[in-house]
């Protein structure tokens, strides 16, 4: 057997020629990371009825420090970008944004055995994407010292809305309130924090950023790790729910991701993304929206069981990602590009 | 010193209710409201510090005809399909114009 050797720079192998073998170890390597042991701690510690619980409060800064940090970031990235490479991975992102929900809705109808109302419901998260997810892709690529095109958190806002949009009106017709839905996605803190901070970042610039640093950049890693913290309590006092939810949903908790995640791979590849970029885009389009759209779901679709959807995105879809997943898009990206 | 009554409404919701109803209460006549953030238990289960914040609590001090108002839009909008609920007390208050 040929042994791959990796240079310091791509601890993982995964940006080697031979990638046969390394997925494993990259998936090993990935739980060591800050951010995911705290998850994992924090999930078995509130299975075990320890209180490892973040004061209150603390949630809702931190998730607006990263939207934000995210958005500087990407803003920042977006105003060097040259509109010759932006235009198709935009292009490929809507692109994205409107056949994955649909997939995940046919899926979910047919496999899943769901109603149209709930199955539009969960659609909604599989369209959209989640943010912590892309911040655990970026930071793995980091890790691997590869590169990958800093704009697309632009795409991730584009991403955000447009799957709850198609979504929701897969289930148009029954009454609901399709417009109060859609303006929750767009007024929601979850989009106007992410453009806020794309706006800061582009208008900013590089260098005029670099006194937030400090706190937009140096702060990153550590405020996700304790997000990560909260996200392992929520997750595993979701866990009682996801046993209650039948074997279909929950293969297709982590099917769909899958399915999603190679297209997304191939949609960035065709948009002429990087490995690293193709490895992002995959992700965004494998992650499940479990902040956006649970409040644009409950609004439009009330009828709609938060039980099935928020527990399937959050207690299935996000662990599943962000400890094997991201591995996996990777080695996808490594393979087509 | 000269009181007249009124009615304070309170009504707990599911925390990603807050804008809508918001609109609402203000839609339906009432000049004013506080909103407080609250965890608690009910019919519908425990409502703690979730994926969407803990619940709100909405309190408005507003005549009869507008209280009866805003329940009768709960009872058809709100409580068939969202954790809600609504209950009124009468109050004594100076400067009625005010509510």
């Amino acid at each position: 057997m040929r042994r791959v050797v990796a240079p310091i720079s791509d601890p993982y192998g995964l940006f080697q020629r031979d990638t046969s073998g390394v997925i494993a170890s990259a998936v090993i390597d990935n739980l060591a990371s800050a951010p995911v042991i705290a998850f994992v701690v924090a999930a078995v510690a509130t299975l075990l009825k320890a209180d490892i619980r973040l004061p209150d409060g603390l949630y809702s800064i931190l998730s607006t420090f990263l939207l934000l940090a995210i958005g500087v970031k990407g803003g920042k990235a977006l105003g060097q970008a040259r509109l010759a490479e932006i235009w198709a991975p935009l292009l490929a992102a809507v692109v994205l944004g409107v056949v994955t929900p649909i997939i995940a809705f046919l899926l979910l109808r047919s496999a899943g055995r769901l109603d149209r109302i709930e199955s539009a419901a969960l659609a909604a998260h599989y369209g959209s994407v989640s943010a912590v997810t892309f911040t655990m892709i970026l930071a793995f690529l980091d890790a691997s010292g590869e590169p990958y095109e800093g704009f697309l958190a632009g795409l991730l806002a584009i991403l955000e809305v447009v799957g709850i949009i198609v979504a929701l009106s897969l289930a148009r017709g029954d009454g609901q309130r399709w417009i109060e839905g859609v303006s929750e996605v767009l007024r929601g803190r979850s989009v106007t924090l992410l453009v806020g901070g794309l706006v800061i970042g582009l208008v900013v610039g590089g260098e005029r950023l670099a006194p937030t640093d400090p706190v937009f950049v140096g702060l990153f890693t550590g405020a996700l790790t304790l997000f990560l913290l909260e996200m392992g309590v929520v997750a595993a006092e979701r866990l009682s729910d996801v046993a209650k939810m039948g074997w279909r949903i929950v293969a297709l908790g982590i099917v769909v991701p899958l399915i999603n995640g190679s297209l997304g791979a191939v949609a960035g590849s065709v948009a002429g993304l990087s490995t690293g970029g193709t490895a992002v885009f995959a992700t965004l389009a494998a992650s499940a929206s479990y902040i956006a759209a649970p409040a644009a779901v409950r609004i439009a679709l009330p009828s709609a069981s938060p039980g099935l959807y928020v527990t399937a995105s959050l207690g299935i879809t996000f662990p599943f990602n962000i400890i094997v997943g991201v591995p996996i898009y990777v080695a996808i990206a490594k393979a087509i590009t | 010193m000269n009181l007249t009554e009124r009615q304070l409404l309170t009504i707990v919701a599911e925390a990603v209710l807050e804008r809508r109803l918001v609109d609402d209460v203000k839609r339906l006549g009432a000049h004013g409201y506080s909103i407080g953030h609250v965890t608690g238990e009910g019919a519908t289960g425990r409502r703690t510090a979730d994926w969407s914040g803990p619940s709100v609590r909405l309190e408005t001090v507003v005549t009869e005809e507008v209280a009866e108002a805003i329940l009768a839009h709960l009872a058809t909008d709100y409580f068939p399909h969202y954790a809600t609920v609504a209950w009124l007390m009468p109050v004594s208050v100076a400067r009625p114009d005010r509510y």
